[in-house]
């Protein structure tokens, strides 16, 4: 567990010490971890030299396998083993086709659960495993601590499925510098971000999910103006389509497992193979099925998956209607996802946009590289400072009567944002209400996805209508909404209870991390007193220095109930007492809020000041 | 020229340091916004106290919002009228209304994708002489009442350019 832990105060903080991060690309079929070592972002492989670790994960009743070990079990035990857990994540069971897996699903209520020899599992705790074991190939590469991760999810990824995520890591004990969207990550490893200014497509059709984007680039801002996706398409629907066919060329009826899967992994091969050349012959012997002879070309598969080619294309033209954009205005198209390699995707998309793709970084890797770079970025150690803006993917918006949704935020808004709503009581005297928060682009409750719902208690006791209650809902940037909310008349702070519909609350989770930790009490406790201390000996550096560098912003007075503060929290240190030191902390956030508020005005007026003079040298 | 930004009561034209007026210095605009966010953006404060982490988040949200308003000609000009505490509420004229009604029969009744690019042009037109318009009556009329009118009658015609665009695009998919 040393891995994460937060550096020494004053070690992490000198001008030339490298931090060490890392960026994680969680996929559906594979997932991998990357980091930037000596400037060069690096994909960090497993004990055996394997860079893709496959996202699946196997539970025995006293060992959980992940990855390649997993999958060598896979066939023998398929009812323990999890594989494409990410479709899972954020979801209830009655949007699982539970069909589709060979798991013994369960209705968990706000979650999926998965039967496993060591019980009930959530998406949530499997994704945590497989992130356990890319935190652990991270640490058999990096000796010092590791700050934390960026982790990339698709950029249609919704507030529950994000949030999952984000759990995930937390079980995982992997502190969160930022989620990132997928294609996002693949323009940072193109260095897109770096010089070019114009509008790039990414287009990412991995194993089992496909996603369009749109960035648009200039002056070292990076925003996504428009994504597209479809959660249930990719490499493996195009196994499928090959798998159809072959079915077709055997006569006998194809019901025993062993055979489907041999029939599957043949169906691969023959994609693969259709990559490298113009037609493949098939000649193969299968046991039971008997013998297949028959040939395929490039131009036949093109016929058999024209209606999944067809998807990726209409998505892309959807895509560019929401960002106002011609194919023609595209500067560049980034082709990510191992099913990319495709030589019917590279010709169609070249096609479309009439142009070269850029295609030479490893499609598997780019996401994770890219990933790796943002968070080298963001603990500091890039000389080069670009900013990444994103958009939220799908609108928010609220339940109102009949069933209507009203939107609050709209889709493709630059995160961070807020929206404040005004709601008013209907009866004498309510005291209490419900607020639905739904997500997606539809006009009906029923067609969105429920996020929350939230009841808003303590609302002061008035006449119908005159209570003006104002919800704010603010999205930070990792795209996870949180909600508050006020009576304006009398300016009291409705308190808020929120049920999220998908997921894990946070009781839950906490839980599972208690549980996971397997320590004795004492030991826990110790634990956590060891961390806040860290914790609270950074917050006094950073305090101590923000004084030293903007005393000059406050009043005497306040300057000294700062540092009251700073020397209260210090001295809580030596008593050793975990609540006590919290508590102090907290006091000492509270007294900086404001000198915080003046810091980021002088940011701003530094950076328009700079602004200014270069605009004067011009 | 520097206002109270902290009291997050600032005006949006200050925040960038723009003058309070419709016409817009939009390269100034865009400089100034990357300029700020750049320095304020929750990325920046990775390793920062929670303070200055919430501070952050509530800044950069404020800059996003009066950026996303300012930039939008039409809710820069309702913006302009609230700030000057006139009302938007109007009763949209009779002539207008006809001619809405005619609007929508022609949308309805176009099929293809010549003709409806030529209303799409047309309706453009229209929304430009009404922005030239809101222009003379903010900036040097200060008609305020008078805008509010012609701003009802601006967000009619660009839904209307919107919904011919969409029709047009639906077709050329087909």
């Amino acid at each position: 567990m040393a891995l994460l832990q937060i550096s020494e105060p004053g070690k992490g903080t000198l001008p030339h010490q490298h931090r060490n991060a890392i960026g994680i690309d969680l996929g559906t079929t594979n997932s991998l971890v990357a980091t930037v070592q000596s400037g060069v972002a690096r994909i960090l492989p497993d004990e055996n030299h394997k860079q893709l670790i496959p996202s699946v994960v196997h539970y025995d009743a006293n060992a959980i396998r992940v990855g390649e070990e997993a999958v060598t079990i896979q066939e023998q035990d398929p009812i323990n083993t999890i594989a494409s857990v990410k479709r899972l994540m954020g979801k209830k069971f009655t949007d699982v086709d539970a069909t589709s897996y060979p798991n013994l699903l369960k209705d968990e209520g706000n979650f999926v659960g998965i039967h496993t020899k060591q019980g009930i599992k959530s998406a949530v705790e499997v994704s945590a495993e497989i992130l356990k074991k890319l935190k652990d190939i991270a640490a058999q590469h990096i000796k010092d601590d590791i700050l934390g991760a960026v982790i990339t999810v698709p950029a249609y990824f919704d507030d529950a499925q994000r949030q999952a995520t984000k759990d995930a890591a937390k079980l995982a004990g992997i502190n969160v510098l930022r989620l990132i969207n997928e294609p996002t990550a693949a323009a940072v490893a193109y260095g897109l971000d770096k010089e070019v200014e114009g509008h790039y497509v990414i287009f990412d059709l991995g194993g089992g999910t496909f996603d369009i984007s749109i960035l648009r680039l200039s002056k070292g801002l990076f925003e996504v103006i428009a994504t597209h996706g479809d959660t249930r398409l990719g490499g493996d629907d195009f196994d499928a389509v090959i798998l159809d066919w072959l079915t077709g060329h055997i006569d006998t009826k194809v019901d025993d497992v062993n055979a489907r899967q041999a029939l599957k992994s043949l169906a691969k091969r023959i994609k693969e193979q259709l990559t490298e050349t113009e037609t493949v012959v098939i000649d193969h012997s299968l046991n039971k099925l008997g013998h297949i002879k028959a040939e395929l070309s490039r131009d036949a598969f093109a016929h058999l998956s024209a209606h999944l080619v067809k998807k990726t294309v209409d998505a892309t033209r959807l895509a560019l209607k929401d960002a106002n954009l011609l194919a023609s205005e595209i500067d560049g198209v980034v082709m990510v996802g191992g099913s990319t390699r495709m030589p019917l995707i590279q010709t169609t998309m070249q096609a479309f946009f009439n142009q070269d793709l850029l295609n030479d970084i490893n499609p598997d890797e780019v996401v994770a590289l890219g990933a790796a770079q943002q968070a080298n970025m963001l603990v500091g150690n890039a000389s080069d400072q670009h900013l990444l803006l994103d958009v939220i993917p799908l609108s928010l918006g609220i339940e109102t009567m009949g069933e209507i949704v009203e939107r609050i935020i709209p889709r493709n808004s630059t995160l961070p944002i807020a929206m404040g709503q005004e709601f008013t009581t209907y009866k004498d005297g309510q005291t209490a209400m419900m607020i639905h928060v739904v997500q997606g682009e539809r006009d009906l409750v029923g067609d969105c996805r429920s996020l929350a719902k939230f009841s808003l208690k303590g609302i002061p006791p008035m006449v119908a209508g005159a209570a003006k209650i104002r919800v704010t809902f603010q999205v930070d940037t990792d795209g996870l909404l949180s909600v508050s909310a006020q009576e304006l008349s009398t300016g009291v702070q409705a308190s808020i209870e929120v049920k999220p519909s998908y997921g894990l609350d946070s009781e839950q989770i906490k839980t599972m991390l208690e549980s996971s930790y397997q320590l004795a009490d004492q030991d826990k406790e110790s634990r956590a007193l060891a961390e806040v201390r860290v914790e609270a000996l950074q917050m006094h550096d950073m305090v101590e220095k923000a004084l030293a560098q903007d005393k000059d912003l406050l009043a005497a007075q306040e300057i000294e109930k700062i540092s009251v503060a700073l020397e209260r929290l210090k001295q809580s240190l030596d008593h050793n007492r975990r609540d006590e030191i919290q508590a102090h902390m907290d006091q000492l956030n509270d007294a900086t809020q404001f000198f915080a508020q003046l810091r980021m005005d002088r940011s701003i007026q530094k950076a328009l000041t700079g602004q200014e003079i270069k605009n004067m040298e011009l | 020229m520097w206002g109270k930004f902290h009291g997050l009561s600032q005006n949006y034209f200050e925040i960038f340091q723009l003058p309070i007026q419709y016409t817009l210095d939009e390269k100034k605009l865009d400089a100034s916004y990357r300029a700020i966010l750049s320095s304020i953006h929750p990325d920046r404060f990775v390793n920062a106290t929670e303070a200055e982490k919430t501070q952050s988040l509530m800044k950069s949200t404020l800059v996003n919002d009066a950026y996303t308003i300012l930039k939008n000609p039409i809710q820069r000009a309702e913006y302009l009228l609230e700030i000057n505490n006139v009302s938007q509420h109007v009763k949209l004229d009779n002539a207008f209304l006809m001619q809405q009604m005619e609007w929508e029969e022609r949308l309805e009744a176009e099929e293809d994708v010549v003709p409806l690019n030529q209303f799409h042009d047309e309706v453009l037109t229209d929304l430009k002489q009404k922005f030239n318009h809101v222009e003379v009556l903010l900036d040097h009329e200060k008609n305020f009442t008078g805008v509010a009118n012609e701003l009802a009658q601006l967000k009619f015609l660009a839904k209307l350019a919107q919904k011919i665009k969409d029709k047009t695009f639906l077709l050329m998919a087909d």
